[in-house]
């Protein structure tokens, strides 16, 4: 984790509420310069409010925003130096491309000539060198995206934010962009936030990530630490799939146990005693390996089979006893599927790696 | 320490967020001007109402004469009777024909609406003497085309005539509503019910009134408060059958009671706020239902129900261009009924009260300046209460204050306005404050303010619904970009909203042409209106050029529409650049 020192963003127990209701409870996190962050969670957790609050736009009730070291708590947004691009692109429909980009740089700029020397180079920063005089009207969706990226980065901010720049777009625009945008923010140096829906989105494109629900800050990690060590149940659930299992652990022999499943656990997880949940990913929990022995194998009934294309998804039931009905869901490459000849009402051998199992204290997913 | 090259010098943290505050400040003007044209000329009409004529508080004394005094009395039974008449056969008639231009393949469309919303610039004087020349006692109906044919005398004078003239006046308002409602059905719903096998009949009572069910309800009270409301046809055919607006005049004009004038008006005032109200509440209702997703509905075609509707819209549409048509043909003919030559003696408005041209002029002088100011200020208004951040209990109060003009009569503002601007001075707490808008009084501003007070809350809902369809991050980006908020407007928003800002002019313009109620309580020597001179030349007996002042005031305002058709065309066509793909 970076330091105080050289985290060019922090943001320091940010509280804000409408009324009786707290939109965002105390939240801290920094970024270093040229970072990107991505903040992920469910509709209404207070997303766009904190990106707001970063910008200037929503005044927080408690908690400071330092951009370089400086406070700018108290800073209008104009004062902030951010760029804001939204998800309905919010261009101005009655002036052409060039002109929404040109939009606050008529001001301080003196020129002509510099206006549009500038202009001509944020439009080909996004790709649209020949699409400046066209009306909002007359793009694409993706093509605006753009014109509201180039605008946003007129005036060199020196933050970049972005509330789900891409989720108004058709899957295929929306991957393009990523790569654009994440190019562009690294060529620059860029120190960008961006609020998202997307976990794919946040995964590949994130140098960390912000998972937040209710108004809290659950978990900020790399992709990879959010993915594979995620802090909470929600955590796990929301970001991917994750098999929940709950019965008592004992932390001295590390085994959990749950109906006729016993089940040694290698990952690190804080030592927790009892009623545990414990937590496996789909793709984790291996197959079909015959005459395996050993640590966590399990012979269990194949309940479902479901075709996904590059992968099957198998329902399987854990002899777990009679409480338990969930099945315990695993994910096949299509390949290996195949060579099994995997089918319904089979019985197989599936093995639980340990260093893959997690366990969570007992808390509602 | 940290770099601070990222361009944040210290003394900007020191800056005060001076657009924050301009635009609180304007907002607050917003709310305190409408408070001083509304609420305190209400106030003070309130205070006089329990005033005695020698300005002695006497409490309900007044109110007591009034309820005790039959002549007065009875005219509360009269309007509320001849406006829930005119409410039922309205709203009846208007959704007829909304219908029709909805739900049926009826060729024409256009033809018919331009048609149906004819009477709506109409003055209502005019809907009085039209009807005198129909169906009066030298009527064309009542003596059978000049003898032609036998003829039948209706008994136009009193209620019969009042409610023909305000159908003919809230219909056009009546079928608008109710085509927005109508058009805005889910049409899922439809094929839901066709699909469970519902008949025609059951799915019309079963779906289609449902679903027009806040639409009916706000018809019925916009019908309902502009009818009892209405001053110009009781006051031309209303002869000794006595309303509440007309009585509120004869008090004031015809008696100078002022005291008992206040009365009336706060007795008119009270089934005017009520209606408003619950319409107010039927609105939020509907606006909530339209949210929802939904697809528009396109008609099947069924020969019966599009010949009917046709018949039914063609029937109407005769009616309405009749009345116009003889309206006309009375102002050109020479000595009604007895010599038919046609000319223009009567547009000569020589030998006759009410100003003649002088006022014609006047009234379009007014009518430009209501527009002008009146759509500046509204749209303004609107766009601060819409497009600001926070402040939500001084946006809230602006808002209110925006409909409240909704709920005033005509007449009450122009009685209201009397009371306030003549006052010299209030004495508060012991402390003389003289009055700083006394010198209005008389002039063409206070004319002008009484209009845009009078229709403010219709132009402000229309320029709040073209607002509300901007995005609502305009605001934000251009802050961010640190362009100032009032550059944004004048490049941004007043571009994109142009078609609802010409149509705010309009509908002040035509309006406040052809509107009597308010102005002729405030109208002096030195402004003599159009409008006004109707009123007066028909109480004089000039009915023939009052007639024709009539015909000038919609003849101007077809021409202004016509304008304004050929501006927004413009607009358009230089707006295509953007809107079209
Ligand atoms: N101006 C406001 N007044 C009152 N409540 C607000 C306001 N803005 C946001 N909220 C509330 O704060 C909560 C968080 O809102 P926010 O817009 O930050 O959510 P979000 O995480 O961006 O959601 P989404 O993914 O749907 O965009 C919501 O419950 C919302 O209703
Ligand atoms: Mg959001």
């Amino acid at each position: 984790m970076s330091t105080g020192q050289e985290d060019y963003l922090r943001v320091e127990g940010v509280t804000k509420r409408f009324g009786a209701f707290t939109a965002l409870d105390a939240v801290s996190f920094g970024a270093a310069k040229g970072a990107f962050i991505s903040i992920l969670g469910p509709s209404g957790c207070g997303k766009t409010t904190l990106l707001r609050a970063v910008a200037g736009l929503e005044r927080q009730d408690e908690g400071r925003v330092l951009i370089a070291g400086q406070d700018v708590s108290q800073l209008p947004v104009s004062k902030r130096h951010v760029g804001i691009v939204f998800q309905s692109y919010a261009l101005f429909p009655n002036l052409t491309a060039r002109a929404n980009v040109a939009y606050g740089l008529s001001k301080n700029m003196k020129s002509r000539r510099g206006v549009n020397k500038r202009v001509d180079e944020l439009l080909n920063l996004v790709g649209l060198k020949n699409l400046g005089d066209k009306y909002p009207g007359q793009l694409s969706g993706g093509q605006q995206q753009r014109v509201a990226l180039a605008r946003a980065m007129a005036l060199s901010p020196n933050l970049l934010l972005l509330d789900e720049p891409l989720s108004a777009l058709d899957a295929q625009v929306r991957v393009m962009l990523r790569t654009e945008i994440r190019d562009m923010t690294r060529r620059l140096g860029l120190t960008t936030i961006m609020v998202t829906h997307d976990q794919e989105e946040a995964l590949t494109m994130a140098d960390r990530i912000l998972v937040m629900k209710d108004g809290k800050l659950v978990q900020n990690g790399s992709p990879w630490e959010v993915y594979d060590e995620p802090k909470t149940p929600f955590v796990a659930s929301f970001i991917g799939s994750m098999n929940f299992l709950r019965g008592s652990f004992n932390d001295a022999t590390r085994i959990f146990s749950k109906g006729l499943v016993r089940m040694e656990v290698a990952s690190e997880s804080a030592s927790l005693q009892g009623s545990v949940l414990a937590a496996i990913r789909p793709e984790d929990v291996l197959v079909g390996v015959n005459g395996e022995q050993g640590r966590n194998v399990f012979e269990v009934g194949v309940r479902l089979v479901e075709y996904r294309g590059p992968v099957y998804r198998l329902a399987l039931d854990l002899p777990l006893g009679q409480s338990e009905t969930a099945p315990l869901i695993a994910e096949v490459p299509a390949e290996k599927a195949r060579r099994l000849r995997l089918g319904a009402q089979e019985r197989v051998k599936v093995i639980l790696p340990p260093e893959r199992v997690r366990i969570f204290a007992e808390e509602a997913v | 320490m940290a770099e601070v090259t990222g361009g944040l010098p210290a003394s900007r943290l020191a800056r005060v967020d001076v657009e924050g505050w301009l635009k609180r400040c304007l907002l607050l003007l917003a709310s305190a001007w409408l408070a001083v044209v509304v609420i305190l000329p209400l106030l003070q009409l309130l205070s006089k109402s329990l005033l005695d004529n020698q300005g002695n508080f006497v409490g309900l004394l007044n109110y007591a004469e009034y309820f005790s005094t039959p002549a007065l009395r009875n005219s509360i039974g009269n309007s509320l009777y001849v406006s829930v008449a005119t409410t039922i056969v309205s709203v009846l008639l208007g959704f007829g024909f909304a219908y029709a231009l909805t739900r049926t393949n009826l060729p024409g469309k256009g033809v018919f609406r331009s048609i149906a919303m004819a009477p709506i610039f109409t003055p209502t004087l005019l809907n009085g003497i039209g009807l005198i020349y129909l169906f009066g006692r030298k009527g064309l109906i009542t003596r059978g085309f000049f003898g032609a044919i036998p003829g039948v005398d209706i008994g136009l004078y009193g209620s019969t005539g009042i409610i023909i003239s305000e159908v003919l006046f809230t219909f056009p308002q009546a079928m608008m509503i109710l085509s927005v409602a109508l058009r805005m059905t889910d049409a899922r719903l439809y094929e839901a019910s066709e699909s469970l096998g519902a008949s025609r009949i059951r799915t019309f009572f079963a779906v289609t009134l449902p679903g027009v069910k806040y639409g009916l309800i706000s018809a019925v009270f916009v019908c309902f408060i502009l009818a009892f409301t209405d001053f110009g046809a009781p006051q031309v055919v209303g002869g000794n059958y006595n309303i509440l607006a007309t009585d509120i005049y004869k008090q004031v004009i015809g008696q100078q009671n002022f005291v008992m004038g206040a009365v009336v008006s706060v007795v008119l005032l009270i089934p005017t706020a009520l209606a408003f109200i619950v319409d107010r509440i039927a609105q939020r209702r509907q606006v909530a239902l339209i949210q929802a997703r939904s697809v528009p509905l396109v008609p099947k075609r069924d020969a019966v129900l599009d010949g009917a509707a046709l018949g039914y819209c063609v029937f109407i549409s005769l009616l309405i261009l009749g009345f116009f048509a003889t309206a006309v043909f009375a102002s050109l003919v020479k000595v009604w009924p007895y010599t038919l030559d046609l000319g223009l003696w009567h547009y000569s408005f020589k030998g006759t009260g009410g100003g003649g041209y002088q006022a014609l002029c006047n009234s379009i002088r007014m009518a430009l300046y209501s527009a002008v100011f009146g759509t500046a200020l509204t749209f303004g208004a609107a766009y601060l209460i819409e497009k600001s951040r926070g402040q939500n209990v001084l946006r809230q109060a602006s808002y209110f204050l925006s409909l409240l003009p909704l709920a005033l009569p005509g007449l009450v503002i122009g009685l209201a306005y009397i009371f306030f601007f003549n006052a010299p001075g209030w004495d508060v707490l012991g402390v003389r404050i003289p009055n700083p808008l006394n010198w209005m009084y008389g002039t063409m501003a206070i004319l002008v303010l009484s209009n845009v007070v009078h229709f403010y809350s219709v132009s402000f809902l229309t320029a709040t619904t073209a607002l509300k369809q901007l995005d609502r991050e305009f605001e934000t980006v251009s802050e961010s970009l640190g362009v100032p908020f009032y550059v944004t407007f004048f490049r941004v928003t007043v571009p994109v909203c142009l078609p609802a800002i010409l149509e705010v002019a309009m509908y002040y313009f035509a309006n406040s042409m052809a509107t009597v109620s308010a102005v002729i309580f405030l109208y002096s020597a030195d402004t003599p209106l159009a409008s006004v001179a109707i009123a007066n030349m028909d109480d004089a007996g000039d009915i023939a050029p009052a007639c024709a002042m009539g015909v000038l005031v919609v003849l101007i305002n077809v021409l202004v529409r016509m304008l304004y058709s050929l501006l927004t065309r413009g607009v358009k066509r230089r707006s295509q650049r953007w809107t079209i793909r």
